[in-house]
């Protein structure tokens, strides 16, 4: 039976927990490394981290997103669109304060893929390293696709 | 980059010729990522996918990013907006590319604005989208 489309948009303002999340030299190298390029000499984090940070830096897991927005099962989850807006790299060393909310569900039925539902969060990221920013460094908007199955 | 980009100009490309499954299990340990399809072939073949390991969305994602980078220099993305057109597997040869749509000035600072893509061979798009970069003052 596929949820109902009125329980999945009751998760429509849900905030993550949220947290802070120091990008260490180590996982930065790894991501260069996974994304078969050399680091640079100033701490500069690879973009993939916007789409680490607001996932790790939520408190969250993967998995938990996907219980909040009864997945399926794993693999019956897309990527959708990204949106990042970016005011300044992210850097190594330094610590980040992420905060998020499921911002929309949206219900769709697809040719190929049948039903699906459509939801997206916004996280915020900020350098707190110093103490309080003035803004946020970045702002992340991901939407992830829920394929649903009738079974 | 020597010369003021112009709208119509393509970005030099980025190539992967061959993309590596070990790098997407790095990335499942370091997200966590608990679908199967992006580091078990096995998995893969049992959900009907196919016999190739199937790549992370947003690696696919940031080989555009790299892209950019090669070409405007590191730390300076400030907006992509992308969506994922088709899947990427262990062994594609994938180019990302891209299109100056427009130049910006804004308060002394420079903006490129671009349509840009990732090119699987034989198969077409995997990812499309627009993104932004400062240049250097």
């Amino acid at each position: 039976m596929i949820v109902p489309v009125e329980e999945m948009r009751g998760i429509i303002g849900h905030r993550f927990p949220g947290g802070t999340y120091r990008i260490e030299h180590w996982e930065n190298f790894l991501m260069h490394d996974v994304m078969l390029v050399e680091q640079s000499p100033d701490k500069i984090a690879h973009p993939l981290y916007f789409f680490h940070l607001p996932i790790a830096g939520l408190g969250v897991t993967i998995q938990d997103i996907f219980a909040l927005c009864r997945a399926d099962s794993p693999d019956a989850v897309r990527a959708g669109e990204y949106v990042w807006e970016i005011e300044r790299p992210l850097r190594e060393d330094r610590t980040y304060r992420v905060s998020g909310e499921i911002t929309d569900v949206v219900r769709k039925e697809g040719r190929r893929g049948g039903v699906m539902d459509l939801v997206t969060f916004v996280t915020e990221i900020s350098d707190v390293t110093d103490g309080e920013p003035g803004g946020p460094d970045a702002r992340i908007s991901n939407m992830w696709i829920f394929l649903r199955s009738a079974a | 980059m020597t010369t003021v980009p112009q709208p119509g100009d393509a970005l030099p490309t980025w190539t992967v010729e061959s993309v590596p499954l070990e790098k997407m299990k790095i990335l499942a340990a370091i997200l966590r990522d608990p679908n199967s399809i992006h580091w078990d072939r096995e998995a893969v073949a049992a959900k009907g996918y196919g016999d190739k390991v199937i790549n992370q969305g947003p690696i696919n994602l940031c080989y555009v990013t790299n892209m950019l980078e090669a070409w405007a220099g590191v730390g300076s993305l400030r907006r992509l907006v992308a969506r994922f057109t088709a899947n990427v597997v262990e062994g594609d040869h994938v180019t990302a590319g891209g299109t100056v749509t427009a130049v910006r000035n804004e308060n002394g600072r420079t903006f490129v604005d671009c349509d840009v893509w990732l090119e699987r061979r034989g198969v077409g798009r995997a990812v499309e989208g627009t993104a932004t970069v400062e240049l250097a003052r």
